[in-house]
């Protein structure tokens, strides 16, 4: 037998065994990896099916650049974009106290280790995001504190959609000095914007 | 290579199989990805029984395979990277948007809104 079509023919079991892998695996990061020893194989059959173009762009594409952009995707999904709206300096109207907002943003980070998230601050943005709703935005933060000083309150804007924001406000509704701001969305607001 | 045409065809139902079971949606869409280097899989092993030597003249002996469907693979894997982009885009928005990327938690948001 030609050995060429026995290395096909493992190559073909090799296929099928990566796809069910694929199948049956939960973790992300290892169907990544799953899906990239897919894609060599299959490269590896191109090759021998006479088309050496499409393996070679199969390997450059397939075998590297989807799954760097999956490795992105599923990074970016564990962490919570924080904005804070509080002024810095004490001339303005919503200057808070920075040993309060460090306390506060040790307490978001309490509530984020418990659910494997990684809350990131979100910094110069202040006075362009105006809300935290809607799908489409050129920048997606989950959280917008606010200070409001004459009631001496921490605001807290999240998109009531969300159900790791519900959570959130069930966890700070125990700390005193916090109010909850949940914001929806209504298919007109969305037209409008 | 007729086991090939097999092994992609199983490879297509073993990707439909996932697209439409999985709870992620990150899996939905690599599923769709494992979909479609099937289909390119299928066309050149079809491709492949015209002869037995790659498409350049003067290499090898006998006639050559087809080249027409080989051209039209190369562009089928530059767009299946760009829909891959795209829909991993929209998973990051929807995963802001809802708090998880779950298809049930998703859909069971939908429907709650819409009746309330």
């Amino acid at each position: 037998m030609d050995p060429l079509m026995i290395l096909m023919a493992v190559l073909c079991v090799a296929l099928l065994i990566a796809a069910l892998m694929t199948l049956i695996t939960e973790n992300n990061f290892r169907l990544i990896l799953y899906f990239a020893a897919f894609s060599l194989t299959a490269a590896g059959l191109y090759m021998l099916l006479y088309a050496p173009d499409i393996a070679l762009a199969e390997i450059a594409v397939g075998c590297a650049f989807v799954p760097l952009i999956y490795t992105i995707a599923v990074m970016k999904q564990t962490t919570l974009n924080v904005v804070v709206r509080c002024a810095g300096s004490e001339q303005c109207d919503c200057y808070m106290n920075p040993e309060r907002l460090e306390a506060f943003m040790e307490e978001i980070g309490r509530f984020c280790d418990l659910y494997g998230l990684e809350a990131r601050l979100v910094g110069g943005l202040e006075g362009k995001v105006t809300t935290v709703a809607g799908i489409f935005r050129p920048s997606s933060p989950d959280l917008l504190i606010d200070y409001d000083p004459v009631q001496d309150l921490i605001r807290v804007e999240g998109n009531e959609n969300n159900c790791l924001i519900e959570s959130l406000e069930r966890w700070l509704n125990q700390t005193p000095g916090v109010a909850f701001v949940g914001v929806g969305v209504s298919e007109n607001e969305e037209v409008e914007a | 290579m007729m086991f090939v045409t097999v092994t992609a065809c199983l490879v297509i139902l073993i990707g439909l199989y996932g697209i439409v079971t999985s709870r992620q949606v990150v899996k939905t869409i690599l599923c769709m990805n494992l979909v479609q280097t099937a289909v390119i899989l299928l066309l050149l092993s079809l491709a492949s029984r015209t002869g037995s030597a790659i498409p350049i003249i003067g290499m090898g002996t006998g006639g050559m395979v087809d080249p027409l469907p080989q051209a039209m693979m190369i562009t089928a894997i530059v767009i299946g990277a760009s829909v891959t982009a795209l829909g991993l885009f929209m998973s990051g928005k929807l995963f802001h948007y809802y708090g998880s990327l779950d298809w049930r938690v998703i859909f069971h948001k939908d429907t709650f809104e819409r009746t309330d």
